[in-house]
């Protein structure tokens, strides 16, 4: 496969960005939850 | 509004986010099996392109960046109109909206990265001010702009209204970035699949892993706003009851002042938050 490290990079970093996004979604979602009232979250 | 600080919880703290649902979680395990597919499909079944050899590897997840970073903003747009024009100004489209326009921004900074890769190697440079690259470059920096503007203070309702403005004016951008490659002589190769003559030029298994792969992407970008907008839902009930606390202490400081001015003594109204 010709320029292997210029697609392995492209997929390592799309998918690398999503799961870093992700998990500091759910850090800030478990950093905030103590301080929120069970009302304040409709989908519990 | 109502709500006030609860005490930080002295159980153990679960590993499981707490904006989880059973639904959202079947759509995130479905989304990294998916994930999973889409790099066996497109890393190893499908064949080398003739034109672009094996490169053609990165069309896989660049064309699905692009077209959810498009998605995400016009369901910024959709999410601002509908605040705008509900009769309610429900705080809940605003932030899907903002929750929308962080994810696009996520997925149109991928989609420059991993142009910019696959620019290095078919046109020998990482960045070219071609219609198309600028267009794009030009909407990525429009989207940061918006996410400043929501970040600007206010009461939630004033956040909402401006922050929808500029979604609405911004969104008007994606036709043009869109039809770039249309429009001007661009060296971006022009649509591969949503061709104005309807023509298809692409390998079965190539066009199955490609559509697979935008599935794919939209389904992680459900996901991701899903959740996104549970965390902006629960940062804004946060900032309302520090508020509430802040004027209950003021209340009780002003003391024999409470009422005497038509408010409640801290000189907030506490209509529009």
């Amino acid at each position: 496969m010709d320029h292997v490290e210029f697609i392995v990079l492209c997929w390592v970093l799309t998918f690398g960005a999503l799961a870093v996004y992700a998990r500091r979604t759910a850090r800030q979602a478990r950093r905030l939850d103590p301080l929120v009232d069970p009302k304040d979250k409709p989908w519990t | 509004m109502n709500t006030s600080l609860r005490p930080a919880s002295t159980a153990p703290a679960s590993t499981a986010p707490p904006t989880r649902t059973p639904a959202s979680f079947k759509l995130g395990v479905a989304v990294i099996l998916g994930m999973v597919l889409l790099a066996l499909l497109g890393l190893f079944f499908t064949d080398e392109d003739i034109v672009q050899g094996s490169t053609v590897r990165i069309m896989y997840v660049h064309v699905p960046t692009a077209w959810v970073a498009y998605l995400a903003f016009v369901v910024t747009a959709l999410g601002s109109a509908a605040y705008l024009w509900g009769k309610q100004h429900s705080l809940t489209f605003d932030r899907v909206a903002g929750a929308s326009a962080e994810v696009g921004v996520l997925f149109m900074g991928l989609t420059l990265v991993t142009g910019s890769l696959w620019g290095r190697i078919t046109w020998g440079t990482y960045w070219q001010w071609d219609p198309r690259l600028t267009t794009t470059a030009f909407l990525f920096v429009t989207y940061i702009g918006y996410l400043a503007v929501r970040g600007l203070g206010g009461t939630h309702q004033q956040r909402a209204k401006r922050s929808a403005v500029v979604a609405l004016l911004a969104v008007l951008e994606i036709p043009l970035v869109h039809f770039s490659v249309v429009l001007w002589r661009s060296l971006h190769q022009e649509a591969s699949v949503l061709r104005p003559d309807g023509d298809v030029t692409m390998d079965g298994l190539m066009l199955f892993t490609l559509l697979f792969g935008v599935a794919v992407f939209t389904a992680a970008f459900v996901w991701l706003v899903l959740h996104r907008q549970r965390v902006l839902t629960m940062a804004d009930a946060v900032e309302t009851s520090g508020l509430d606390a802040a004027v209950a202490m003021r209340r009780s400081e002003a003391g024999g002042t409470d009422g005497k001015d038509g408010t409640d003594g801290s000189g907030i109204d506490g209509s529009d938050r």
